[in-house]
């Protein structure tokens, strides 16, 4: 597939035939189901003409059915586009296609979308990664240039680790939400998935920068990160080593490799420890849960998406989001409404809030002697279907991703390589807040640096 | 174990969600267990640390109070709603 830095030099009617070949492309690779269209037999979503640029189906798209995976906002139509997406306008770029999701963004699998499951394009009976599993197994397989997902508490970097390819989390901020479908408003953020390192700042680039529709929009003027890449500069990368025992055989020798690159391309390694993630996920469970029962309040069936019948309203709002969420969705609604309910409130969103300085200050810590942080993505590299039935056991599959989103920093995924059954792994890289420039210049060397010993 | 039927009931309906009849045992059990697991914060000491959390700096900002109306939006809303009539949206009878 050409990267989205070549496709920026095509001529427009180049882009025309890029865009017929990508359909027949996506038509053909049906079976992979990373779009919802891939999913339902539709063809493929569209917006204006330009670099096509696949889109996570929470996205708002002018005109597009946008329901974020679920069945609740069946029957919805996007009234105006997401800043995001007019950025893309602006730069050349346009919106094409819907990637599959978890329901809301609640998952880490692709599992629980109302379309069905999204595979892993490097192994089918494997998961790709979620909740922006669509975004990445379409850069995966082929069939997308390069895609915007949402990370909530790792839903980028996760699947990007799964299939292979870049996933980036920017600062909290950095980018606009305005228009994206809201699950946990403190924590969510969009972000680039694509082929490699360059186009992932490139893509950043267009989409960041401050919006007066977004309040926690940081007001900053955003300077450019693609431009000023120096993939040769030295820094101080912390590897966080009580993770890299933790992780399993095959992400810890992978791990050792991205390590062994860094330390090749010049960079001095220190070795730092971070509290037992148990504390992270407990703490991101608790603040998730709790701001996305709120956010979904909104789905009561009277203004958008699908109405349960009912004689009376107060049956309307309850069979209406009874029957409209999925059962992974309404237990979080219901366990965020237990931990902001009288009597619970101080006992756990409180202490969640406090926690959560609590790792932001860890970082902090870090950051006083190192550049960057390198950690491992996830566990594990994909898993099969079905095999996390129990909710908790999924949930502890985010570990090393979520911590980053409680303290609003930025953070990438970069593929280490292969396992011996050809299962992508990921490593990610850290930065401060606001540090992207550091972040992708320390992405692009270790790429740099891995491509030169594989090639 | 925190959640028993009681409370299941009560968060059902604050949060206008209900669990099928069949399904109620397996979603206690699997909130407890939840429940159960984010109870570990209890061993850390945060008793220094604030209730509040922003990553924004000066928090978020106060807008000027001006009213502003996009009537495509709403008309595109109106158009794919449920259910409406002359611009309103149209629900079940409240009063009995």
């Amino acid at each position: 597939m050409i990267t989205l830095k070549e496709a920026m030099k095509l001529h427009k009617s180049d882009i025309a035939h890029l865009r017929d070949d990508l359909k027949k492309e996506i038509e053909k690779k049906k079976e992979i189901g990373a779009y919802v269209e891939q999913l339902t037999n539709k063809n493929i979503s569209e917006y204006m003409d330009g670099i096509p640029i696949a889109i996570k189906d929470n996205i708002q798209v002018n005109g597009w059915e946008v329901t974020s995976g679920s069945s609740i906002l069946q029957g919805y139509i996007a009234p105006y586009n997401a800043t995001v997406i007019n950025n893309l306008l602006h730069s050349g770029f346009a919106p094409f296609g819907r990637t599959n999701m978890d329901e809301f963004a609640m998952g880490s699998s692709t599992e629980n979308s109302f379309y069905g499951v999204t595979k892993n394009p490097h192994d089918y009976s494997r998961v790709p990664g979620g909740s922006s599993g669509g975004s990445a197994a379409a850069v995966a397989a082929g069939i997308a240039i390069a895609a915007l997902g949402s990370d909530t508490g790792g839903s980028i970097r996760q699947p990007a680790s799964f299939c292979g390819c870049v996933g980036m989390k920017p600062t909290y901020g950095k980018v606009s939400r305005y228009g994206l479908g809201a699950y946990s408003s403190s924590l969510d953020q969009i972000g680039p998935i694509t082929q490699n390192v360059e186009d992932a700042a490139i893509l950043y680039d267009v989409i960041a920068g401050h919006d007066f529709h977004d309040s926690t929009s940081a007001n900053i003027a955003h300077k450019k990160v693609s431009d000023f890449l120096s993939p040769d500069r030295k820094m101080t990368i912390a590897v966080i080593e009580n993770y890299l025992q933790e992780a399993n055989d095959d992400v810890r020798e992978k791990m050792l490799d991205g390590i062994k690159a860094l330390e090749s391309a010049g960079h001095k390694i220190i070795y730092k420890n971070f509290i037992n993630t148990k504390y992270d996920i407990a703490t991101y469970y608790i603040i998730a849960t709790a701001e996305a029962s709120a956010n979904l309040s909104r789905y009561d069936g009277v203004r958008y998406g699908n109405r349960a019948q009912s004689g009376n309203l107060k049956d309307m709002y309850l069979n209406s989001r009874s029957y409209g969420f999925g059962e992974e969705v309404k237990r979080r609604i219901l366990l965020g409404t237990f931990v902001l309910s009288s009597g619970y409130y101080d006992a756990y969103y409180i202490k969640a809030q406090k926690a959560r300085h609590l790792i932001k200050h860890q970082y902090e810590e870090i950051f006083k002697e190192a550049d960057l942080i390198f950690a491992p993505v996830a566990p594990t590299p994909a898993f099969e279907f079905g095999s996390k039935k129990d909710p908790l056991e999924m949930y502890l599959s985010d570990a090393y991703t979520i911590s980053l989103n409680l303290a609003g920093l930025p953070g990438i995924s970069i593929p280490l390589g292969k396992n011996i059954k050809g299962l992508p792994i990921g490593g990610q890289l850290i930065a401060k807040a606001y540090g992207e420039q550091e972040l992708f210049d320390g992405a692009l060397s270790l790429e740099r640096e891995l491509k030169g010993e594989i090639g | 174990m925190q959640i028993n039927d009681k409370l299941l009931t009560k968060l059902e309906k604050l949060s206008a969600v209900q669990i099928d009849s069949n399904k109620r045992e397996e979603a206690i059990e699997e909130l407890n267990k939840i429940v159960g697991f984010v109870e570990i914060l209890n061993e850390l000491d945060l008793s220094q640390e604030k209730a509040t959390f922003t990553t924004l700096k000066g928090g978020t900002p106060f807008r000027e109070d001006n009213p502003h109306v996009n009537d495509e939006i709403i008309d595109t809303i109106l158009k794919h709603a449920p259910k409406s009539e002359n611009r309103y949206f149209v629900v079940p009878k409240i009063i009995e």
